[in-house]
């Protein structure tokens, strides 16, 4: 497919009626061309915007109570996550330990709490200040490094902190940064947890971005 | 980046943020901030209150189930809980069968009041631009744009409905959105 291919399609997929077959083919291309991709955001944004202008209507009365009711059933009936992704609110550090363990699934495990480094055999659990660019503390981050699963958690408590989705990072001992997930920080709390697929033992530092990509806060490993 | 929060409260991102963090606070105002929106396009696709309380309700329980999968590099939180609510109602539509809007009608209700003291000047500014643009188009591009983009119909199924050949619907959808787009890139370089 080329770019005049693919312009005769990007408003219908930006206006997500394109079907299926011809979908996949056109967002193989833009994956690989920046001019088409852009004017893909574009026509996203207008097909968005066009949604934004439609017409408002007050509902029935006790509607935000129905919702709400309906989403605190929900919650009750929520099923255990993913053991592959928790979202925590505000918690100690002494608490996601905790967690780390039970959904870790590492009962019996021999756990010791060091300050660890790479080379170290064997489960070990750390936890680290995550200290901001101007000194504060605003956080902190624990890693549990076992077999086969390795975990990552991530604490913020400080108001100095915007409200903002932040982004999670590892900075490894072989020079390359590792995206981790993303932490939603409300009212200066925020927390976030996720099994590792790289070894927590080489990471240098872990680091939470803004949305720019500047760094808010940083937990030094060594 | 993070949005300024409007008067008096905090920012879309942080009140979904809360949702998903079962803050009932944050829950509630979440949801009367984005009900009057996320209503209003469910009652115009499918003009039955009943079945559109219903998709609205749907429509804010997937905004709590789903919120961690926002991102924000990808639009504002309103256009993601005002696309959960449109594929919704669209869903509902296709399975009763019911006849879609006449999009002009659409196209001519009362635009919003205005009155929200949630909904950020950027927003209202943008919307009326976006009515401005669509009654400039052509009435088959606006037409066409407005089956697409409300009721998700096809190239395909418009060609049909309309009676047009596939290409004539493919380029009212295009240069519909594109002149759209257009006047809004001219509003925003206008300040």
């Amino acid at each position: 497919m080329d770019c005049s291919d693919a312009d005769l399609m990007l408003d219908e997929l930006a206006l997500d009626v394109l079907p299926g077959d011809r979908r996949a083919a056109l967002l193989a291309h833009v994956e690989e061309c920046p001019n088409c991709r852009r004017l893909l955001d574009q026509l996203t944004e207008t097909a968005d915007d066009l949604l934004l202008a439609g017409p408002e209507a007050a509902p029935p009365a006790g509607f935000e109570d129905r919702v709400l009711a309906r989403i605190a059933q929900g919650d009750q009936r929520r099923r255990p996550r993913d053991r592959n992704a928790l979202r925590l609110s505000a918690w100690t550090a002494s608490a996601a330990a905790v967690v780390l363990l039970v959904v870790g699934g590492l009962t019996g495990a021999v756990i010791g709490r060091s300050t660890g480094g790479p080379g170290e055999s064997g489960e070990q659990l750390r936890t680290v200040q995550l200290i901001s660019a101007s000194g504060a503390d605003i956080g902190d981050v624990s890693t549990y490094t076992g077999d086969p699963s390795s975990w990552f958690f991530m604490r913020v408590e400080s108001d100095g902190v915007p409200d903002a989705t932040y982004r999670c990072v590892l900075d490894m001992d072989d020079g390359s940064t590792v995206a981790i997930g993303r932490l939603w920080a409300v009212k200066g709390h925020g927390g976030w947890g996720d099994h590792l697929s790289v070894d927590p033992r080489h990471a240098v530092a872990a680091r939470l971005l803004d949305p720019k990509g500047s760094t808010v806060g940083t937990a030094r490993f060594r | 980046m993070a949005m300024a929060p409007p008067p008096g409260g905090l920012s879309d991102e942080a009140l979904l943020a809360g949702l998903t963090f079962g803050d009932p606070e944050a829950g509630r105002a979440f949801v009367q901030r984005f009900q009057r929106r996320v209503f209003g396009l469910a009652l115009a696709v499918l003009r039955d209150p009943v079945l559109a309380e219903d998709i609205a309700q749907e429509a804010f329980l997937r905004a709590w189930r789903h919120g961690p999968s926002y991102d924000p590099r990808r639009g504002t939180v309103s256009a993601w809980l005002l696309r959960i609510t449109r594929n919704l109602a669209i869903d509902a539509l296709r399975l009763r069968r019911a006849e879609v809007m006449d999009p002009e009608v659409l196209a001519a209700i009362a635009p919003p009041d205005g009155d929200s003291v949630e909904e950020a000047a950027m927003t209202a500014a943008t919307a009326a631009t976006v009515r401005r643009a669509l009654r400039s188009l052509p009435e088959e591009q606006a037409r066409a744009l407005m089956l697409a983009a409300f009721y998700g119909r096809t190239a395909e199924e418009i060609s049909r409905a309309e009676d047009i050949p596939l290409g004539t619907a493919k380029t009212r959808i295009r240069l519909g959105l594109r002149r759209i787009r257009a006047q809004l890139t001219t509003a925003a370089e206008e300040g």
